[in-house]
């Protein structure tokens, strides 16, 4: 066991930074391209509210590895299309394709997440807002924001290290992150082992990622 | 309408639904007068004074705030608001900012003051309601009475004409009551117009003008202090006064 992790050290480092990159980016813009959905779901019941929803159920609906598969192999199909908008050179890239799908993925359910919390904010802070005559955007960028996402902070926790684990599904569109490097490293030694150092590393990640957390949400401290 | 009335109700009716809340509502406030309203619950005072900075919408009637009549345009509402100031039953600090962020985050993002001169301001507000010495504190770190006086100062930073308050002691233990109401008697005292929702007879006495209890969605009652407390006009409002004093 050991030899098979310190001899091939340097591609588990490459594959567990990788992994920790993907998810951490993807989830974050993932959160911002989130924020306006939630907003027209939570806020708005004309077309924005329609849109929103119609966005939360497609890409909650379909899995995430069929997304990718849609993405990466699916462009290809128009890749005469794609070069002359001048978008080939993102389709053709399995680590750009893989990025995308997971954050139209994540996005689907963080703005359900935020929308949640946005919810449960009581009518006393809007009229409070109204009172103090708070801009619409003042109101929401100052108060309901960071009010919306203290609440949301435990879910979202939970969302980053689904993606963690998620992103083991980018081995299969030919990208390196863990998965991919203990893929490769199996295909050269054929010892079922290399799965265990894969799962170790992301058990490590995760712990890492919780104990980060949970520091983030000892630190609000006006929530008590 | 005379020159020096800070709000004016005429023939003021307002329904939630089918249901008649507020009943030719009659009532006019002068400029520095302090304006105490009474009456059980339900009968409609929370929402005579929500009217005033169109919490509440009305549906017949008028009501002018400073001169400029209320109706349902965001353009007018804005302006009455930047006249009209607010505190509520439970204080409803913001739980993210501390008390110097509380005061200065409306000055700051609606009145685009400096932020400098806003919490030079904040401060000085802070002082008045004895809070200074908390100002970086969250409202989580604070008591009841300490949540509601920080509540006043961020309306004050406002530079608000008017105040309105809606019960604002009934959330509070006893001692904190009289801290919150003696910040209220400077307020008074200062000149602020105010109409104060609220069961502290005392206050009521001390500081108001006027007393006005509703009942059942009416004005039954305007009167002074001394004749509201010693020898309540209407029948409906002894009946009140006896229940209150007698519990």
């Amino acid at each position: 066991m050991f030899e098979l992790y310190f001899g091939e050290m340097a591609r588990w480092n490459d594959g567990l930074i990788l992994t920790a990159v993907m998810s951490t980016l993807s989830v974050v813009i993932g959160f911002f391209v989130a924020l306006p959905i939630a907003l027209a779901r939570s806020k708005s019941k004309g077309i924005p509210g329609w849109l929103a929803l119609g966005y939360v159920n497609v890409f909650r609906g379909v899995p995430l590895l069929v997304l990718m598969f849609l993405i990466y192999y699916g462009s290809g199909q128009f890749s005469r299309e794609l070069r002359s908008i001048g978008l080939w050179w993102f389709f053709r890239d399995a680590y750009y394709c893989g990025l995308l799908a997971l954050v139209l993925n994540t996005a689907a359910y963080q703005a359900e997440i935020i929308r949640g919390s946005l919810d449960t904010i009581a009518t006393s802070v809007l009229e409070t807002n109204a009172a103090l005559n708070l801009t619409r955007w003042t109101s929401f960028r100052r108060v309901l924001l960071p009010i919306a996402f203290a609440k949301a902070l435990p879910p979202l926790g939970n969302e980053y290290i689904l993606m963690v684990k998620a992103t083991s599904l980018l081995a299969i569109i030919t990208v390196f992150d863990l998965m991919g490097q203990a893929r490769m490293i199996f295909s050269e030694t054929f010892d079922l082992r290399v799965y265990y150092i894969a799962a170790a590393h992301y058990l490590v990640l995760v712990l890492l990622i919780e104990w980060v957390l949970r520091r983030v949400e000892a630190r609000i401290k006006w929530m008590a | 309408m005379l020159a020096d009335t800070a709000i004016k109700f005429e023939n003021m009716n307002k329904y939630f639904g089918t249901f008649h809340v507020l009943k030719d509502i009659n009532l006019d406030v002068a400029k520095g007068e302090r304006i105490v309203v009474c009456g059980p619950s339900g009968s409609g005072k929370s929402t005579l004074i929500r009217c005033v900075n169109a919490l509440e919408q009305y549906q017949s009637g008028h009501l002018y705030v400073d001169g400029i009549e209320l109706d349902e345009t965001p353009g007018t509402i804005r302006k009455v608001r930047n006249h009209v100031g607010m505190c509520f039953q439970h204080f409803n600090l913001f739980p993210h900012l501390t008390a110097l962020e509380n005061c200065t985050l409306s000055p700051i993002f609606t009145h685009k003051i400096p932020k400098a001169e806003a919490e030079k301001q904040a401060m000085d507000y802070l002082a008045k309601v004895r809070m200074e010495g908390f100002a970086h504190k969250y409202p989580s770190q604070l008591s009841g009475g300490q949540q509601q006086r920080v509540a006043i100062a961020r309306s004050l930073c406002m530079k608000p004409d008017i105040m309105l308050f809606d019960e604002p002691t009934s959330a509070l233990d006893p001692e904190s009551i009289s801290e919150v109401l003696d910040v209220m008697v400077d307020l008074a005292d200062g000149g602020m117009t105010m109409m104060c929702v609220t069961h502290e007879m005392g206050f009521a006495r001390k500081v108001a003008d006027r007393v006005v209890f509703m009942d059942a969605g009416e004005i039954v009652e305007v009167n002074d202090p001394e004749g509201f407390f010693a020898n309540p006009q209407e029948e409906r409002s002894a009946k009140f006064l006896k229940q209150i004093i007698n519990h």
